[in-house]
């Protein structure tokens, strides 16, 4: 229980601070005592008044209902092109494959790669480099027929799209994205695949 | 109606819809992953709560003299029961209802009104819960505040915890 207590004090923490804090990632985080925690922080948040929130919270939302990805709206707010971002997130994971790093960021992006098989070290590199929590962010994404994101990894199984195909153009809606045939997943997994896809 | 509601309305009034619903996103998660006692699930049905009132202040529905807060509870209280019931929580909401009904003596509902919980604790816990948890106060400021040390204000948030876990636990 040490742990929950521990836990529950640096989200009210975070919380009262104004931040955002990541809200599944403590519950995780949590393990077993994950529905101990989620209790104590629903009740403490019925209680405590709600922060207001920042213009990059905002955004993000505003993307959501529009049913684009967050993370893209992000990036437009800090002006930076998809290049220029994964020359930046190549640089901080020491990575040389640029244009296969930019197919996956432009599916996490997207809202089409599982973020939860994302490995820590790329959420840090995204951290630094959009200097906000973009975990956080990527969150199960509403397809235009109205399932979720997430619920279409849960029901696929297989979440991996064909990595010799080319990443989808940006400018593509969503619900054509995640319509697209899945091909076969390459035999085996390199360092670069791992901090996509996890080791599984 | 607190200050605080008295923001939310003049937001809902404005059309700030986005910035309405990003202030309460983590109210909103936080009631559905404990709600579905499932990560996944409470993240996919947090998003249709979303959602859902968006679709309903784009349709103009206001609701005078109601904080924002206890309409969110209740549109999450309702997509929670319909995932639960097997039905599709990413539909609108039925058409007339009010969060001003029946519904708002739902005893969970009422006691946002008035944080009935911390209000519970002991004096000693609910004064550093309140600056600590409430006011964003860090426990040094409190233990100055207050008059005593660092160490004993952990202490009563240690036991201030262990009420309202019980207090929680009781909370059907």
């Amino acid at each position: 229980m040490a742990d929950v207590d521990r836990l529950f004090d640096e989200f009210a923490a975070a919380y009262v601070r104004g931040e955002q804090p990541d809200l599944v990632a403590f519950v995780r985080l949590a393990g077993e005592d994950g529905d101990e925690l989620a209790r104590l922080i629903d009740v403490f948040l019925r209680v405590a008044p709600a922060p207001e929130p920042h213009d990059d919270d905002v955004a993000v939302m505003r993307a959501r209902l529009e049913g684009e990805p967050g993370l893209i709206a992000l990036r437009r707010r800090r002006a930076r092109k998809v290049d220029e971002v994964v020359a930046d997130l190549a640089e901080r994971l020491d990575v040389d494959d640029v244009p296969r790093l930019k197919s996956y960021y432009q599916r996490l992006e997207g809202g089409i790669l599982d973020p939860r098989r994302v490995d820590e070290r790329v959420w840090e590199a995204l951290r630094g480099l959009f200097l906000t929590n973009v975990r956080a962010i990527v969150r199960p994404l509403t397809t235009t027929t109205g399932g979720s994101a997430m619920a279409y990894y849960r029901r696929g199984g297989e979440p991996i799209p064909d990595l010799d195909r080319p990443s989808p153009a940006p400018q593509m809606e969503l619900h054509e994205r995640l319509a697209a045939p899945l091909g076969a997943s390459p035999p085996e997994r390199d360092e670069l695949d791992r901090l996509f896809l996890g080791d599984d | 109606m607190t200050d605080d509601d008295a923001r939310d309305a003049q937001l809902l009034e404005a059309g700030q819809f986005d910035r309405l619903l990003a202030k309460y996103h983590l109210v909103i998660l936080a009631r559905c992953i404990r709600g579905t006692r499932n990560v996944d699930d409470g993240q996919d049905v947090a998003q249709d709560v979303e959602f859902r009132l968006f679709r309903e202040f784009q349709a103009g529905k206001r609701y005078p003299g109601v904080p924002f807060r206890v309409v969110v509870h209740q549109v999450v209280k309702w997509t929670i029961k319909d995932h639960f019931q097997g039905r599709p929580t990413d539909v609108p909401l039925p058409d007339g209802w009010e969060p001003g009904g029946a519904e708002f003596a739902d005893r969970a509902v009422e006691r946002l009104w008035i944080g009935e919980l911390v209000d519970q604790l002991p004096d000693v816990e609910r004064e550093a819960c309140t600056l600590v948890y409430l006011r964003g106060v860090s426990p040094e400021q409190a233990a100055a505040v207050l008059g005593t040390t660092r160490n004993n204000i952990d202490q009563r948030l240690f036991h201030a915890r262990r009420r309202l876990r019980e207090m929680i636990n009781g909370d059907g």
